[in-house]
């Protein structure tokens, strides 16, 4: 574990540092794809910029209102880069909500951009999220792992454990690896497009097979976790959330499907 | 139209069995190890019971870190040659004297091993500091808490249990605040 850089004054902590790298890496993942699906990249990136700046601006007001005394007295904690003083539900309606507003703005305006098109073009940047994410775990020891005495356990806060973020990581490198070479079969939102590969896959089919491994990945690997937080005194909380995220991306693939085949079989009926 | 209805079927078969494999999963890994009822074991990560420290103050009182258990602490590892700790001081010298008397103990435990105590004292006398000051003369603190960097500040509910670690700073006054009212809170 690497939790953080000293550098002179100045403790960096080495998560951080990986969810930058992460950020930079996804926006370039999300500029390619958008080039190759035929979308505009800067429009597709102002919207990750919308959603994700609405995000912190108003989780960290949400916070700061249920503390308003302390807030009043000291504004500039609203600068603390600390994620512990954000209300994320309130932060997380607010940046969907932002987002929703702005597509719509652009649809007004004859410049839409189809939700299963943007859910698709964002498909490679999350997997590049997540990796980042879990390699941030991996230097923080933090997501932590369940103890068990195995050949490949680490020893970490005291016991030896399952390296549950090694795990998370190398599943988010598979998932990443598998979603880039699946993204080449994307169909192009303009037909002309070159870069664009053979359209095996309907719109919103990425994202929703992204969603599906993601999910698998944890409703599997939480299993060996040893911070998840307990329902009903044994369930952990995490897997129950993955498996009901694992089967809506089952239904919405399914329906994605359904839908791709009704439309091509519709004009070989009729004709 | 045969050809989809069928595929319709598979698909929903497939969820199904899905959906069966992921409750027997699920029930399968359920924990009763994961910690809960009996509290977590002592370690100084987010989630863990804090571990126990026994320093001396100024005069050469001991304090026990269990004995405050009941009331919110918040332990903040620091050093006078450290630019960030002398920066958030005075907010935590300022919320000891607001809250102290609703719950909250806040101990400045200075890494005496990386420091002077002649130091140590002319920065807390400098301030004017009420709140307790312990000095880890050995590195024994420092060494069971792990600290890498400074100021470290471990939120510490009435259980024991490490609620939130802050590594590095300095801590606004309205953060510490925001996080400790949150704990005085659960505890009432």
């Amino acid at each position: 574990m690497f939790p953080t850089l000293q550098l002179g004054p100045a403790v960096i902590q080495t998560s951080v540092l990986l969810l930058l790298a992460g950020v930079w890496l996804a926006t370039g993942r999300i500029e390619r794809h958008a080039h190759m699906q035929g979308q505009n990249g800067d429009r597709i990136l102002t919207f990750v910029l919308v959603v994700v700046v609405s995000a912190i601006l108003t989780g960290r007001f949400a916070y700061a209102a249920q503390h308003l005394q302390a807030y009043l007295a000291n504004p500039l904690g609203l600068l603390s880069p600390t994620v512990a003083t954000m209300n994320l539900e309130v932060g997380a309606l607010a940046g969907l909500s932002a987002g929703a507003v702005l597509l719509r703005r652009w649809a007004r305006r004859g410049q839409p951009i189809p939700l299963l098109v943007l859910l698709d073009v964002l498909a490679p940047g999350m997997a590049v999220m997540t990796m980042a994410l879990s390699a941030g775990s991996l230097t923080s020891g933090s997501a932590y792992g369940a103890p068990a005495r195995l050949p490949w356990s680490i020893f970490l806060w005291d016991e030896w454990r399952h390296p549950s973020q090694a795990y998370e990581l190398l599943a988010a490198l598979g998932i990443w690896l598998l979603i880039e070479r699946s993204a080449k079969k994307v169909p192009s939102a303009s037909p002309h497009d070159p870069a664009a590969g053979p359209s095996t896959r309907a719109p919103g089919g990425l994202f929703f097979t992204w969603m599906a491994m993601a999910a698998s990945a944890r409703l599997i690997l939480a299993a060996f976790r040893g911070d998840s937080v307990l329902w009903g005194g044994a369930f952990r909380a995490p897997q129950v959330v993955a498996l009901i995220a694992l089967l809506g991306a089952l239904w919405a693939l399914g329906s994605i499907v359904q839908r791709r085949d009704t439309s091509s079989a519709t004009p070989s009926a009729s004709s | 139209m045969i050809h989809l209805a069928s595929h319709s079927r598979r698909w929903a078969l497939v969820q199904a069995l899905v959906a069966l494999a992921g409750v027997a999963w699920i029930a399968l890994s359920a924990s009763p190890g994961v910690p809960h009822g009996g509290g977590p074991p002592p370690s100084p990560g987010q989630g863990f019971s804090a571990p126990e420290l026994v320093l001396p103050d100024s005069d050469g009182t001991l304090h026990a870190l269990s004995s405050y258990r009941g009331r919110v602490v918040v332990l903040n590892f620091w050093a006078s040659w450290c630019p960030p700790c002398q920066a958030e001081m005075p907010a935590l010298e300022r919320i000891h004297q607001d809250l102290a008397a609703s719950g909250l103990t806040i101990l400045a435990v200075n890494v005496t091993s990386q420091d002077t105590r002649q130091a140590a004292l002319r920065f807390t006398e400098e301030l004017g500091l009420t709140l307790p000051v312990l000095f880890d003369d050995n590195g024994s603190a420092q060494t069971s808490y792990r600290i890498r960097a400074l100021p470290t500040t471990f939120f510490i509910d009435t259980r024991g249990i490490i609620r939130q670690v802050v590594v590095g700073g300095p801590l606004a006054g309205a953060v510490i605040e925001s996080v400790v009212n949150d704990l005085l809170a659960e505890a009432d």
